[in-house]
């Protein structure tokens, strides 16, 4: 049997008692604890002996932190003398860290609310969407869809006990009317448990009954107050007027506060989809999805073990349909997404409700927040290395009256605490006033609550001693290796190490900035590049004017004579689609007209007439639509090349052949050069363009003259009231709406541009911090070699070459690492730039340019400093 | 000068007569013996320095020994103002104690 004490408690206690005077205890209580095993058993024994831990432990604490304070106040004395004595750096270090940590903190602010997304409903741990994979059924380039039958939500809650609610939503656009007022407004249609599985605060009414009636409906606070001002408005009744031109008297049965800005749908009001005209038919059919499919699991339920239970969902239901029995290839294949994950795990599935973030850039974002920080770091760690000679008599002094090397890299350590402190009520400063800047920049809401919340300053000052404790050890690590009998003789050089490291920790910053430069520059020309390409339709000066009125559209060649009395308008046509994104396809198949190979999946684009010559579309075979040749019983039909190319036809063959589109029949009249009818991330697909002059157009197009745009818009806009009295005008510039398919690389773009401006300063304030060092230790040598004749130029060459040489090294390495990065993003692009040298060229010169100004400042004044003020004082 | 306290006096002599041997646990089993009682480590280490920081006791480290983890032992010893002391409480007690009828001893 083992009867030493527990090993543990020894060393513990050996910890605690660890001056002269106790060095015998720990052996007195050694052979107590032989005498206790002896009388009272090893079990008794062992616990006095831990007993004695505890007796001995808050003691002994105490005391040491008694005199760690002691040493610490002196610590944080030296601290701020240094501080008072060389401004210079500490400018340069605090200012430096205050912005690394500003932008780290407001990079932080924005993935935490990014991350915050849909969390607010109660169950949204397990509430999922169910979406679908379409294998070989591809759209817009994906074949992910967020979007279900109508059926499917009610199936779900009948047939598998997993699920405590179920709910589907669709996106609703309609006309509200209250007597005089009315509103277009966007809502959702939804049914079964949606206030269920969706918390929202309730004002007036309630979640369990509020849906029930199929002519309810539940608006959203403001909405309420537009509709009715101050009155109470349950139980008062309004108008919905659907894009069909019924309307529909609904009854408001419950306010709720607005949802709030995270989360991945917006509404204005709900209403029950019971209601819709389409219902009854959608109600049945499994081969149209259309409506977003929400379940709550059973507490306990796993999300993973139900969803590989989906993956047969659709032998079982959908495919019993008549479209799936003769297409059963085409089946879908149902997974759930976490409510919690729309927001940013979306980016490969089509038919989002808004447009999603991506949680690549949640990454990206991360990743320059911490590099920033990082940069940061590096200047401090650079500049007390540095300095470090000039402190090490101070070093010396402190170890030869006793410091031990522990003590040394507290002090240090607490140095840079200070001085990470100081920076962050700094860079409180700066959050606060960049918050709303940067809210803007990132088209988010964010507030400064957050400083209300004592996790944020925990945070803050978590990272700041992080920050201190990473940025001070270097400096500590190196400072108390120094040997004391060494220095106090004056016998210290900067080590070959200590260069060494400094010079790859310029390295590293620089590496990183000229990266990011690259990065920049890439990113801007591939902006520049899809502002100014030409995509084969014009969008200068062309207003899309959005309706959904029914008068409007009956009387649309009155409206259309009257609007062309206006001289500023140059043309008019009309389009089921934005003609920046055509989202509507169907399948060609063969049929006995047609005799193709294979079927097609083909975009299809419904448009008036002059459309093709509105949009400067170049025809390349046969004829434009022709109001001339316009004949009502046969539709005529342009093709674009990519088209013909997937049918296998020559421009010459196509024309004049039959074609089928939507069951509207005719014959093919001309063939159109490619343009871009979506977005420049997909390739130019098959698409055709079916005259159709008014049925079930969305937009008017008007081609403006230049001139007074404003004057002319309003001159639209008092004809389109004439003609549509109860509905809103409301229009976009082609060329706006063409630019905002890509709002969010735009806004990355300008984001990359910020931090890479950050990224330069701080490490240029390194660099001149550090140059301002060199200089100075090298006065004396200056001055010699002035008076032995050295001109002005010889000296800040010779000063300079060491950095710019590091520099030099960091283009080297970050060219590639630049490259490969940029031809990452450019990957998502179906039409780019090609990365030209020049750009490395340019980063680099950039980079260079700056440092060599800052440095030239510095050495430029040692230059020309008189060597008789450097010389005399020995 | 201060008087000796009863744990105080029980202590030094409890050195004084262990004399080689005179160091912590030792003195704690004697004091045991003594008064019948379980003294605790830590009940002797503050009478023990307290003596020694008023030099009526003094202290030295002795070797190391194996049954300790090879660890020191800190041998007491009575200093001439230690023992000088306790005659000092030796004659206040017999004074005190001077008178008291021995009749006392026979009632018990």
């Amino acid at each position: 049997m083992n009867n030493r004490p527990p090993k543990l408690a020894e060393k513990i206690l050996g910890k605690l008692l660890y001056d002269d005077v106790w060095k015998t205890t720990l052996g007195d209580f050694e052979e107590y604890y032989f005498y206790l095993v002896e009388k009272e058993g090893k079990k008794i024994a062992t616990k006095w002996y831990w007993q004695q831990v505890l007796k001995y432990a808050p003691s002994k604490i105490i005391h040491k932190i008694y005199w760690s304070i002691g040493m610490f106040k002196n610590y944080i004395k030296v601290a701020f003398r240094t501080l008072r004595k060389q401004k210079s750096y500490s400018f340069i270090n605090i200012f430096g860290l205050a912005i690394g940590l500003s932008c780290f903190v407001l990079i932080g602010l924005f993935i935490q609310y990014e991350l915050s997304y849909d969390t607010f409903h109660e169950y949204s741990d397990r509430t999922y969407r169910v979406i679908s994979e379409n294998p070989g059924n591809s759209y817009l380039g994906l074949d992910g869809s967020s979007v279900t039958p109508v059926p499917m939500a009610a199936t779900m809650k009948q047939d598998y006990p997993e699920v405590e609610y179920a709910s589907y939503f669709g996106n609703s656009k309609s006309l509200l009317i209250n007597g005089e007022h009315s509103f277009l407004e966007s809502g959702v249609a939804a049914d079964g448990d949606f206030f269920n599985i969706f918390s929202y605060q309730w004002y007036k009414g309630n979640a369990e009954t509020a849906l029930t009636d199929p002519n309810s409906i539940i608006l959203t606070s403001t909405l309420a107050t537009k509709l009715f001002g101050d009155e109470n408005p349950i139980g008062q009744s309004i108008d919905q007027v659907y894009s069909n031109g019924n309307s529909i008297t609904k009854t408001i049965t419950g306010v709720i506060a607005d949802p709030p800005e995270y989360s991945h749908f917006d509404f204005q009001y709900v209403v029950n989809n019971q209601s819709s005209p389409y219902y009854e038919y959608n109600v049945k059919v499994w081969s149209n999805t259309g409506v977003y499919t929400f379940l709550t699991l059973r507490e306990g339920v796993s999300a993973q073990s139900f969803s590989e239970k989906l993956s047969d969902f659709a032998d079982t239901y959908i495919l019993t349909s008549r479209y799936y029995k003769s297409n059963p290839d085409k089946s879908p294949i149902h997974a759930l997404q976490s409510l919690e994950d729309i927001h940013l795990k979306s980016s490969q599935l089509n038919y989002n409700p808004f447009a999603p973030s991506d949680i690549k850039f949640v990454y990206m974002f991360a990743i320059i927040a911490v590099i920033i920080l990082l940069i940061a770091c590096v200047n401090y760690m650079n500049l007390s290395t540095a300095r470090s000679l000039t402190r090490a008599k101070e070093v010396g002094v402190r170890k030869a009256i006793g410091a031990i090397r522990s003590n040394l890299m507290m002090q240090f350590i607490s140095e840079a605490i200070v001085i990470s402190l100081l920076s962050v009520l700094v860079a409180t400063l700066i959050i606060v006033g960049f918050l709303p800047i940067f809210s803007d920049l990132v088209d988010r809401e964010l507030t400064p609550h957050i400083f209300l919340s004592w996790g944020f300053w925990g945070f803050i000052i978590a990272t700041s001693f992080l920050v201190g404790i990473l940025s001070g050890s270097y400096p500590a690590f190196f400072m108390s290796k120094l040997k004391p009998a060494l220095i106090l003789k004056s016998q210290v050089k900067g080590g070959r190490g200590n260069t060494f490291f400094r010079n790859s920790l310029v390295v590293v910053q620089f590496t990183i900035t000229i990266v990011l430069v690259i990065s920049s520059i890439v990113v801007l020309q591939q902006l520049d590049y899809i502002r100014t390409t030409d995509t084969g339709l014009e969008r200068d000066q062309i207003i899309s004017i959005s309706s959904t009125d029914p008068e409007l559209w009956d009387s649309y060649k009155t409206l259309e004579q009257e609007l062309l009395k206006n001289p500023s308008i140059e043309s008019i046509s009309t389009a089921q689609h934005q003609p920046t994104a055509v989202t509507s396809r169907t399948t060609l198949t063969e049929w006995d007209e047609l005799d193709i190979e294979k079927e097609l999946q083909i975009y299809i684009s419904p448009v008036g007439f002059n459309f093709i010559e509105l949009f400067g579309i170049e025809i390349i075979a046969g004829r434009s639509f022709s109001e001339e040749l316009y004949n009502e019983n046969s539709a005529d039909f342009l093709l674009n090349e990519a088209a013909l190319k997937e049918l296998g036809w020559t421009a010459q063959e196509a024309i004049g052949k039959p074609f089928k589109a939507w069951g509207n029949e005719g014959t093919i009249v001309g063939v159109v050069k490619d343009f871009n009818f979506l977005s420049l991330y997909q390739d130019i697909a098959p698409l055709t363009l079916m005259l159709n002059p008014i049925n079930n157009q969305r937009y008017v197009l008007a081609k403006l003259s230049s001139g007074d745009m404003e004057e002319t818009i309003a001159s639209i806009q008092t004809i389109f009231k004439e003609f549509s009295p109860t509905f809103p005008f409301s229009y976009s510039f082609l060329d706006d709406n063409y630019t905002n398919l890509y709002a969010s690389d735009l806004r990355l773009g300008k984001i990359f541009n910020y931090f890479t401006l950050l990224a330069l300063i701080i490490a240029c304030l390194g660099l001149f911090g550090l140059a301002t060092f060199v200089t100075q230790q090298r006065t004396k040598e200056i001055g010699i070699r002035k008076v032995l004749g050295a001109t002005l130029f010889q000296i800040i060459a010779l000063l300079n070459k060491d950095f710019l040489k590091l520099v030099g090294i960091s283009f080297l390495i970050a060219t590639p690492i630049g490259w490969y990065l940029a031809q990452n993003w450019l990957e998502d692009f179906a039409f780019k730039i090609s990365i030209s040298p020049l750009v490395f060229f340019a980063a680099g010169s950039i980079t260079f340019g700056i440092a060599l100004l800052t440095i030239s400042y510095k050495s430029l004044k040692t230059a020309n400093a008189n060597p008789i003020d450097s010389l005399q004082s020995e | 000068m201060k008087l000796l306290t009863r744990s105080e006096e029980y202590i030094l002599l409890a050195v004084w007569k262990l004399q080689d041997d005179a160091y912590s646990i030792p003195i704690q089993q004697k004091l045991n013996e003594i008064t019948g009682k379980e003294w605790s480590l830590g009940g002797i280490y503050m009478p023990l320095e307290r003596l020694e920081k008023r030099g009526q006791l003094m202290s030295m480290l002795s070797e190391s020994t194996p049954e300790r983890g090879g660890r020191h032992k800190r041998i007491y010893k009575l200093t001439p103002s230690g023992k000088k002391a306790l005659r000092q409480i030796y004659e206040v007690q017999q004074t005190i104690w001077d008178g008291i009828p021995q009749l006392m001893f026979g009632m018990s």
